[in-house]
């Protein structure tokens, strides 16, 4: 039984800590991905370095 | 099945204060799945309101008045109320005084203001069940673009918490038979996946519920 595990009034909450508890705000920082143009020139040189299709070998 | 994790938790003053923090959601089960109210878990949430009583005096509301308190005094209302709603008056004697809402209670399609304002609709979500209405609800009723607009931008900003609190309201208008200017259904699910943490999980699934209402 609950009433004979803990007795009312034996217990105070902090009603501070509650409420800061309670509030939960959004989130300070975006997370959102952002427009960053520098990448074009490294997406373009990794598909420039990228290796070449492999090609059936001949003597099969 | 919160009076007993308060009767085994080491520190059962924690355990009320989950308790009051859970606020209204620890009825879910109730008005959501059909499970049927213990009276001792009734008498777990009097236990958690008796450790700190509710104010007498009503917070005022921002601006006028801090946020916090004025958010507490909502949600323990949202308890207060649905505990009386699923005990009848004869249970539980406990008050909570409703709160007022703030001039800007809801913005118009077209007005600024609707990103703060959604985030403090997500910060009353746990008023978006079946068997709670009021204000906070005439309010949701009122500005669906709002709530779509702030569940989109939560998303987009990866504040996945925030998403889920405000997409809670968008399922609980769909289940209110209000048009949406979205699906609710795929950005639950979408917030489902992505989003990580207790609190998130609770939101989504409450959500779920009241789609498939």
């Amino acid at each position: 039984m609950l009433s004979q595990t803990v007795r009312p009034r034996e217990i105070t909450l902090d009603h501070h800590a509650l409420t800061m508890a309670m509030a939960e705000p959004e989130a300070p920082f975006s997370d959102a991905p952002v427009y960053a143009p520098e990448a074009a020139g490294v997406l373009l040189l990794l598909a420039l370095l990228s290796p070449r299709e492999p090609k059936e070998p001949k003597d099969l | 099945m919160v009076a007993a994790h308060v009767e085994s938790a080491q520190d059962p003053g924690a355990a009320l204060a989950a308790i009051r923090i859970l606020g209204a959601d620890t009825f879910a089960p109730v008005v959501l799945a059909g499970a049927p109210l213990h009276p001792e878990d009734a008498a777990a949430i009097a236990l958690a309101f008796s450790a700190l009583p509710p104010g007498r005096d009503v917070p005022l509301p921002p601006p006028a008045g801090p946020e916090g308190p004025w958010l507490m005094a909502w949600r323990d209302w949202g308890t207060v109320t649905l505990l009386t709603v699923l005990t009848g008056r004869g249970g539980a004697r406990l008050t909570a005084p409703r709160p007022a809402l703030p001039a800007d209670a809801a913005p118009a399609d077209d007005a600024a203001g609707w990103a703060e304002w959604s985030v403090r609709m997500g910060q009353l979500s746990t008023l978006a069940l079946p068997g709670l209405d009021g204000p906070v609800h005439d309010a949701a009723r009122r500005s669906p673009l709002a709530l779509a607009r702030g569940a989109t931008r939560a998303v987009l900003r990866r504040d996945y918490p925030t998403a889920a609190r405000i997409a809670r309201w968008l399922a609980w208008l769909r289940s209110d038979g209000v048009r949406l200017p979205l699906d609710a259904g795929p950005l639950v699910e979408h917030i489902g996946l992505l989003a990580g943490g207790d609190r998130p999980a609770l939101d989504t699934a409450i959500s779920r519920r009241l789609i498939a209402l």
